[in-house]
């Protein structure tokens, strides 16, 4: 095996800036990303609002989100970041801190996702892109670790955000919880998986994966 | 040193980002140096590295590439100097990362007004929503007052002949030209922008023989008039020999030979072996053993002197008759586009069972809407069409003929869908019903006609675009559809690809299926096509056969195209001597010449 493989193999982890610097391919990707995320949120929003304002009943940016984070490393948290403040906050006619207060959600649920599956795929043996999503241990590690927890982490903090700035009464946290919880189970086991399925060959091949944080 | 341009060996090798295997060195050592003010070709075998050279020659490789972890010696080697300036080089000692030093790289890449390079594909480079705002954007980001761009897009658009678009510029988006405008919009871009060095990477490929002429001869004036050192891409031996001052050859990732214009092309054997579009009088004295002053003749004045000019019409081949039967009738065919163009004006045209048909015409003479007529792409908008007896205007009709006539489209990414080179090929003939036993042996043969056939698992997202091309062709190829139709199968292939894509198409031919081909290449008409219809504005200006169309001024002039060499050979050596063949292609003067040698075995000068 060649130094590069060698190097290349060491793989995905968790490391600040193992593999730098980054490119303006890379930047201009992570804008277009943000750009789709922030569409998407927001059409996930206004296309199937309920009760709760700046929360429709599926989050389809979430089914991007999660293949984004899992590429880009912390640049996942970023674009997850500007696309819900922007997407379903300030565009949905939120206020800038509660906006704010969302983005911030969805940094917990992708920073959270990064670091369990960057953490735990090696030890696994599955992949840290989820090229293998549709093998037997591949999609159940994917639906644990990318589809559940992250989102009950992130629910938890949403529901927080929400009951403070009066948007759900009290009685209405357990429904709200699960409906946010399992909507993102949803999303994320249909369309990440097909995503990353799909795509993960092609973006890392076109050297657009971070192996650590930043790069 | 003096060159203005300098590759000192020159080594580049793609990162790999995943799996475990290396890609291979594509450049090899290149070394090459190019004088200031030089107009300065390069041509070689698809695959040569010929691109690769030109981003590296601007530093696009390796300052545009992301190099894994910086090893940047295990990517690159050796230096790049453009106008004195180094764009690239590597400290092999620097970067030391855990005691082992991984090389530094040193330099930076030229852009504009230093240097620019037109694309081999002008949609990679359109950024803009209008032709003026396309054209105006690098001389915006140079801060040029108004007036200047202004006048400098007026003045560009002229030279590359879109005058006539000047007015309307900025209504018109760069999508709604046709590929060979667009082609001359990304030139017009550069050109606007005058720059020190400017490369061309065949960048009029979708052109008409006579556009490509007058778009490089613009560019030639205007390299002498700003100054400018042009480096030209390109596999026509004509448009190279004409412009340039020195051509080099590139061949598996290196320079293999650099000479002056005229001298180059009589290195026929190194050409040869390149598998290089060469001059068909060369070729044809290389095998018959002409020489003039002991050298192979690369122009007709050269061959006049030295090829015998007292052949008579018993050597003339016979052209293969088609059947009588008609598959396809067309009359009166109009068709006009929703924004009003009249792209068809009362097209007559017959196609007979078993032919290969020539569609030729200038760029927007309404060949590619002819064919998208004929495969049921579009409904004509007057007229009858008649395809296999079937009338197209039926949308019943329409929606079966691709079963019966497969369409090769002339960009193939307007075609390729999926993700394998394999599962491509696979497409057409799966819906065709074709079992699994012989499925994978007709994806084999039609990828390894096509040179592909260690690519069947490959994404073709990472495919060259004249790999891309020939997959378009191959995945038509397997389905042998009764009648096939290619619209530029060959541009920016070399020589030994066109023949192997002909040659696959005249088996196709000889089993009984029709070939209908879209091609600017003259040569290629000659050398394989039984009749040729030719289009202008909409209408059909010729129809008869190649032979027929190359040796009429009358239709040449009516047609707007060009004869190819050995035909026009024999047409000035039918100046004096009237009964002499009249061979249209190089195959039929070397057997012509062969049979005359055989008749006179002791003639001096064979």
């Amino acid at each position: 095996m060649t130094a590069q493989a060698g190097k290349l193999e060491m793989g995905y982890g968790l490391t600040w800036n193992p593999n730098p610097p980054v490119t303006v391919p890379q930047l201009v990707t992570y804008a277009m990303a943000a750009g789709v995320y922030t569409i998407l949120a927001w059409v996930s929003v206004v296309s199937a609002p309920i009760q709760i304002p700046g929360v429709g009943a599926l989050f389809i940016a979430m089914g991007f989100g999660v293949p984004f984070t899992l590429w880009f490393g912390g640049w996942g948290l970023v674009i997850g970041f500007i696309g819900t403040s922007i997407g379903a906050g300030i565009l949905t006619g939120l206020p800038l801190p509660i906006a704010l207060a969302f983005g911030v959600g969805d940094v917990i649920l992708f920073g959270s996702l990064l670091v369990l599956y960057r953490g735990l795929a090696r030890r696994f043996g599955v992949d840290p892109l989820g090229r293998d999503v549709y093998t037997g241990k591949g999609f159940l590690f994917f639906f644990l670790v990318a589809g559940n927890i992250p989102h009950i982490l992130g629910g938890i903090y949403g529901i927080i955000v929400l009951y403070n700035v009066g948007f759900i009464p009290p009685d209405a946290i357990p429904v709200a919880f699960a409906g946010l919880w399992l909507g993102n189970v949803i999303v994320v086991t249909i369309i990440s998986s097909i995503v990353l399925r799909l795509l993960s060959p092609v973006v890392e091949r076109l050297g657009l994966t971070s192996y650590g944080w930043v790069t | 040193m003096t060159a203005y341009v300098k590759l000192e060996g020159f080594h580049w090798r793609y990162p790999s980002f995943s799996g475990s295997e290396d890609n291979p060195w594509v450049l090899n050592g290149v070394e090459l140096e190019i004088e200031r003010n030089e107009f300065f070709g390069i041509t070689g075998p698809s695959g040569a590295g010929k691109t690769t050279t030109c981003k590296a020659i601007l530093g696009i490789i390796p300052h545009g590439v992301k190099i894994p972890f910086r090893m940047y010696d295990h990517h690159l080697r050796g230096r790049v100097w453009v106008g004195g300036e180094l764009v690239t080089g590597v400290d092999p000692a620097g970067g030391v990362v855990e005691g082992r030093p991984r090389g530094e790289l040193l330099g930076k890449g030229v852009t504009c007004p230093a240097a620019g390079m037109v694309m081999q594909d002008p949609e990679t480079q359109f950024l803009r929503m209008s032709l003026l705002h396309e054209v105006s954007f690098g001389l915006q980001l140079l801060k040029l007052p108004k007036p200047e761009i202004e006048s400098r897009v007026r003045e560009a658009l002229e030279m590359v002949g879109l005058g006539f678009l000047v007015d309307d510029a900025e209504y018109i988006h760069p999508d709604d030209l046709s590929g060979g405008q667009k082609q001359r919009v990304a030139i017009a871009s550069f050109l606007a922008m005058r720059p020190d060095l400017l490369i061309l990477d065949e960048p009029t490929s979708d052109l008409d023989p006579r556009g490509k002429r007058e778009v490089i001869e613009t560019v030639s004036l205007l390299s002498r008039r700003h100054n400018m050192t042009i480096v030209l891409v390109e596999q026509d031996p004509e448009i190279l020999c004409r412009f340039c001052d020195r051509i080099a050859l590139v061949d598996e990732g290196r320079v293999r030979l650099v000479d002056g214009a005229k001298q180059f092309y009589r290195h026929v054997a190194t050409l040869d072996d390149c598998g290089v579009y060469r001059f068909a009088v060369s070729r044809i004295a290389h095998q018959t053993h002409l020489r003039r002053d002991g050298e192979v003749p690369i122009s007709l004045e050269e061959s006049l002197s030295c090829f015998p000019s007292d052949l008579d019409f018993t050597v003339q081949a016979s052209v293969p008759q088609p059947t009588s039967e008609v598959i396809v009738e067309a009359e009166g065919v109009e068709f006009a586009y929703e924004d009003g163009t009249q792209a068809l004006r009362g097209v007559e045209l017959k196609v007979h069972q078993g032919e290969i048909l020539a569609l030729l015409g200038t760029n927007g003479s309404g060949k590619t809407t002819l064919a998208k007529i004929l495969n049921g792409i579009y409904k004509p908008t007057g007229g009858t069409v008649r395809v296999l007896g079937e009338d197209i205007r039926r949308r019943r009709v329409r929606t079966q003929l691709p079963r019966y006539v497969g369409y090769v489209f002339q960009n193939p990414d307007h075609q390729i869908f999926t993700r394998k080179v394999g599962d491509e090929v696979a497409y057409g003939l799966k819906n065709l019903g074709i079992t699994k036993d012989e499925l994978d042996g007709r994806i084999y043969r039609a990828l390894q006609a096509v040179g592909l056939e260690d690519k069947a698992n490959e994404d073709p997202l990472f495919l060259g675009k004249g790999q891309r091309q020939r997959l378009a062709v191959a995945s038509i190829l397997a389905m042998q559809p009764r009648m096939i139709i290619v619209d530029e199968p060959t541009t920016g292939q070399d020589f030994r690809m066109v023949s192997s894509i002909m040659k696959l198409l005249e088996e196709l031919q000889r089993l009984g299926n029709t070939v209908l081909i879209i091609t600017h290449d003259m040569t290629l008409v000659a050398d394989y096509c039984h009749r040729v219809v030719a289009l202008r504005n909409g209408r059909v200006v010729f129809n008869g056969t190649p032979r027929q169309l190359f040796s009429d001024e009358v239709a040449l002039a009516a047609t707007q195209l060009c004869a190819p060499q050995a035909i026009q050979l024999s047409v000035k050596m039918r100046e004096t001597n009237r009964n002499f063949p009249l061979l249209a292609n190089s195959d039929e003067w070397i057997k012509a010449l062969e049979a005359y040698r055989l008749a006179r075995p002791r003639e001096p000068r064979l």
